[in-house]
C-alpha cells in the first residue's frame, strides 16, 4: 500500500476514532439552542481558529470549578417558531435557548419553561447569577420586570437577556435628510422622492410595528410624553391587534407596499441598502450597525434613525425550557454575564449588551469615544443604563451613526415598546400579512 | 393450478432488482404524499379539522395566488418554447460549423452549473440596473410580475432547449427535403413536416418548464421583490411559521398537486399516440 492510499484510509478511521473518543469523556453534557451567528467564535473574519470561543472558555471555566468535564452540545436555529415547534414535539431536549421577548411570553405562559433563582419580592438574583446581578444594566432589569406574565411572574424570573436592540432605518443621507426619514410617515409620503425608496422587512411582526405607529399617529400625538406612565400609555397601542386594527393595519401596509416599498426582505437589504437599491432600510439596530461598517468599507456613508413617533426595543434571552439541568444552566448563564465574557460576544455579534461592568465602558470607549484632541464633540448620558456615572463623548460627525444605534439614549428608549405575542390573533395576523404580500 | 402456483414460487431476480427502487418509492414518495393528506385534513393536534378548507376557498387571496401561480407558469412555459425552438433549430439544424460545435450547445446548458440562487439574484441585479439606466425604474420593484416571469423564463430555458435538441437531431431531414421539393414553401415545410416531427420534444419541454414552475418559490421572492406571492411561497410562510401551519400548507400543495395532476392529463390528451416516450427527455 502506498502512502497516499495509507492517507487516504487513516482520515476516516481518525474521523471514527475521535467520535467514538468523544463518546462518554465527559460527565456533563450541556446542550445550548440558539440563534445562529450569535456567540463569540473565536475566529477571525477568514473563519480561522485564533482564539477561544466562548464555548470553549465556559468547558475549561467549568473544568476549573467543578474538576468534571463539560461538554457543551452547541446547535442553532433560524426562527423561534421552528424551535418552539421541536421543543413541543419532544424532538429536542435542550437545556438552554435563547428566543425572542414574544416567545418567551408564550412559552412562559404555555408553562414550558424552567424559573431562574429570581425572587420577585426583593427583585434579585441568587448567588448562582451573581454576575447578572451585579452587571445587569438597570434599565434592562426595570424593563423586564415590567412585564408581567400571566402567573404574576415577571420576565426575569424565566428569562435573563442575551442582547437587545431596536428598530429604524438605515439610509442614505445624501438621499434623505434625518427628517424625511425620522418618521414611520416616511413610508406612507406621497412625494415622489419616496416612491420605491424603501424596504420593509418580510416579517410580519416587524411590518406590523411600523404600520400601527401610522394608524393610531393621532391618538399617539395626543400622549403626554412627560407623563410618567407614558411607556406603559405607548406599549398598549403599540399591541393592540383586535380585528378593527388588523384592518387599519392591513390597509396601510398594501398601500405603503403599492408607493413607497420597493422590497420585502430579510437578510439582503443590510447588503442592498450599500449598494444603494434603494435608500431607506427598515433594519434591526445590529444589521444596521452592520451595514453602516460595511459602507465605510466603500467610502460610503449610512446613517440610522429612530422614527420619533417611537419603535420596538426587542430582547433575546436565556431560558430553559421544563426538564433542563437548571445548575448546570445557570452555570453558563452567569459565566456569559460576565462582562469579559459579555464583552467578546457583543464585539462579535453587533447587538447590544444587557451586561454593563468596567469592561463594557472601556469597550464602548475604545469603539466610539472621542479622541482627546477632538474639539467638535457632544456628550451623551448613560447613565441611566450603566447604572453609575457614564458619560461619553462622541465626535459629531458621528451623529446618527454606530454609536445611536447600539445605545440609544433614555429619551428615545422612553418611547420604544415591547411587542406582545399575537396569543389567539396570531392566525388572523398571519393570514392579513399574506394577503399584505398577495 | 399447479402450473400458476409453480409459476409465483419461481424467483423472478429482475424482478426483485426493483426492490430498491420501490421501498425508496415508498419511503420518499408515498410516505410523505401520505402526511401531506393527513395533515390537510387535521388541525394542529391531530383531529380531523376541514375548517381550513373552506377558509383557504372563500379567500379571494387564494385564488388570486393561484390564478397568479398559474398565469405565470402559463406564460413561462409559451416564452421558453418561443425563445427555445429557433435556438434548438439552429443549435440541431443550423449551418455544419454551428452543429459540430459542441460549445456552442454548452453555452446554454453550462448556467444550470452555476447555483441558481446566485443566478437569480445576479440577474435580478442585472435587469434592475438595466432599466433604471434606460427608464429610471427597477423592474423588480415596479413591475414585479414582469420580472418573476423575465427570472421564470431565464432560469428554465435549458430544460426547455434540451428535450427539443434532443428531438430535433433526431428530426428525418429526407421529410423535410422531400417536401421542399414537392413545392412546399419555407412556411409549409415548418407548419407540415418540422412542427409534427417535433411535437413530443415540444410536449416534454412545456412538462419540463410549467411543472418546475409551477412549485418553484425562490425566483418569485427574488424577482418579486418578496411581493410577488405565488402557492410556493405561500407554502413557505406557513409552514415557516410553525407547527400549527403544516395544516394550511399541505392543503395548498394538494392544490398544486391538482393543478399539475391536470396539466399531466391535458397532456397526454394532446398526445393520444404516445409519441412522448420515443423521445424528448423522458
Amino acid at each position: 500500500m502506498n502512502p497516499k492510499k495509507m492517507l487516504l484510509l487513516a482520515i476516516p478511521m481518525m474521523a471514527i476514532g475521535s467520535l467514538t473518543g468523544c463518546g462518554q469523556s465527559y460527565d456533563v453534557k450541556l446542550v445550548i439552542y440558539n440563534w445562529a451567528d450569535y456567540i463569540y467564535t473565536g475566529e477571525d473574519e477568514e473563519g480561522n481558529l485564533t482564539d477561544k470561543s466562548t464555548i470553549t472558555r465556559f468547558q475549561e471555566y467549568y473544568q476549573e470549578k467543578y474538576d468534571k468535564v463539560l461538554k457543551v452540545q452547541y446547535r442553532t436555529f433560524s426562527t423561534p417558531e421552528i424551535m418552539y415547534g421541536q421543543i413541543k414535539a419532544g424532538r429536542i431536549k435542550p437545556d438552554l435557548i435563547c428566543p425572542s421577548d414574544y416567545m418567551i411570553q408564550k412559552m412562559a405562559n404555555e408553562g414550558m419553561l424552567e424559573k431562574f433563582s429570581y425572587n420577585e419580592s426583593t427583585a434579585t438574583y441568587g448567588d448562582s447569577l451573581k454576575n447578572f446581578q451585579d452587571y445587569g444594566s438597570p434599565f434592562i432589569k426595570e424593563r423586564f420586570s415590567e412585564v408581567k406574565l400571566n402567573d404574576s411572574n415577571s420576565f426575569l424570573t424565566y428569562s435573563v437577556p442575551y442582547f437587545w436592540g431596536t428598530m429604524g432605518f438605515t439610509y442614505d443621507p445624501d438621499y434623505f435628510t434625518e427628517d424625511e426619514i425620522g418618521t414611520w410617515e416616511a413610508l406612507w409620503s406621497k412625494e415622489s422622492k419616496f416612491q420605491k425608496q424603501l424596504s420593509l422587512k418580510d416579517s410580519m411582526r416587524d411590518s406590523y410595528v411600523t404600520a400601527i405607529f401610522h394608524v393610531y399617529k393621532d391618538e399617539i400625538a395626543q400622549l403626554d410624553e412627560e407623563s410618567e406612565t407614558y411607556n406603559q400609555q405607548l406599549t398598549e397601542i403599540f399591541n393592540r391587534c383586535d380585528d378593527n386594527t388588523l384592518s387599519l393595519v392591513e390597509a396601510a401596509l398594501k398601500e405603503a407596499s403599492r408607493t413607497t416599498v420597493n422590497a420585502f426582505e430579510v437578510d439582503e437589504g443590510k447588503n442592498e441598502i450599500v449598494k444603494g437599491t434603494y435608500h431607506a432600510n427598515l433594519a434591526w439596530s445590529g444589521d444596521a450597525i452592520y451595514a453602516m461598517d460595511s459602507a465605510e468599507e466603500g467610502d460610503k456613508r449610512l446613517n440610522y434613525a429612530l422614527p420619533k413617533e417611537g419603535s420596538n426595543v426587542w430582547f433575546d434571552g436565556w431560558c430553559m425550557p421544563k426538564g433542563a439541568q437548571v445548575d448546570v444552566a445557570e452555570e453558563f448563564v452567569n459565566f456569559i454575564s460576565n462582562p469579559e465574557i459579555a464583552a467578546l460576544n457583543m464585539n462579535a455579534v453587533g447587538y447590544t449588551s444587557p451586561i454593563v461592568g468596567t469592561e463594557m465602558w472601556d469597550l464602548v470607549n475604545d469603539w466610539y469615544a472621542a479622541d482627546e484632541e477632538e474639539t467638535d464633540t457632544y456628550s451623551v448620558d448613560l447613565s441611566f443604563y450603566f447604572g453609575e456615572d457614564a458619560i461619553i463623548d462622541i465626535p459629531t460627525s458621528e451623529k446618527g451613526r454606530q454609536f445611536d444605534a447600539q445605545y440609544p439614549t433614555e429619551e428615545v428608549l422612553k418611547k420604544c415598546c415591547m411587542m406582545n405575542d399575537f396569543g389567539s390573533q396570531q392566525e388572523k395576523v398571519q393570514d392579513m400579512w399574506l394577503r399584505v404580500k398577495a | 393450478m399447479a402450473t400458476a402456483a409453480k409459476k409465483q414460487r419461481r424467483f423472478n431476480f429482475r424482478g426483485s432488482l426493483c426492490m430498491p427502487f420501490a421501498v425508496f418509492m415508498l419511503l420518499f414518495v408515498i410516505f410523505p404524499l401520505c402526511l401531506i393528506v393527513y395533515f390537510a385534513f387535521t388541525d394542529s393536534s391531530g383531529h380531523l379539522y376541514l375548517d381550513n378548507w373552506g377558509k383557504i376557498f372563500t379567500d379571494s387571496t387564494k385564488w388570486l395566488v393561484i390564478g397568479r401561480t398559474f398565469l405565470i407558469a402559463f406564460l413561462t412555459t409559451v416564452f421558453c418554447i418561443l425563445i427555445a425552438y429557433p435556438i434548438a433549430f439552429i443549435l440541431s439544424n443550423g449551418d455544419r460549423r454551428i452543429r459540430k460545435n459542441k460549445i456552442l450547445v454548452y453555452i446554454f446548458i453550462l448556467p444550470m452549473w452555476v447555483n441558481f440562487v446566485l443566478r437569480t439574484m445576479a440577474l435580478r441585479d442585472m435587469v434592475n440596473w438595466f432599466t433604471s439606466t434606460l427608464f429610471n425604474f427597477q423592474l423588480t420593484s415596479t413591475h414585479p410580475l414582469v420580472g418573476v416571469v423575465v427570472g421564470m423564463v431565464y432560469d428554465y430555458l435549458p430544460f426547455a432547449i434540451l428535450p427539443l435538441y434532443n428531438q430535433m437531431i433526431k428530426m428525418d431531414k429526407s421529410q423535410i427535403e422531400a417536401a421542399a421539393d414537392l413545392g412546399a414553401n419555407p412556411v409549409q415545410v415548418f407548419i407540415k413536416t418540422i412542427i409534427p416531427m417535433t411535437i413530443p420534444g415540444i410536449i416534454s419541454a412545456c412538462t419540463m418548464t410549467f411543472m418546475p414552475t409551477m412549485s418553484s418559490y425562490v425566483i418569485a421572492y427574488y424577482m418579486g421583490n418578496g411581493k410577488m406571492s405565488i402557492i410556493g411561497t405561500e407554502i413557505e410562510a406557513y409552514a415557516g411559521s410553525g407547527t400549527q401551519g403544516y395544516n394550511p400548507a399541505s392543503i395548498l400543495s394538494l392544490v398544486m398537486l391538482f393543478i399539475i395532476g391536470l396539466s399531466i392529463f391535458a397532456e397526454k390528451l394532446f398526445d393520444k399516440k404516445g409519441e412522448t416516450r420515443e423521445g424528448g427527455i423522458w
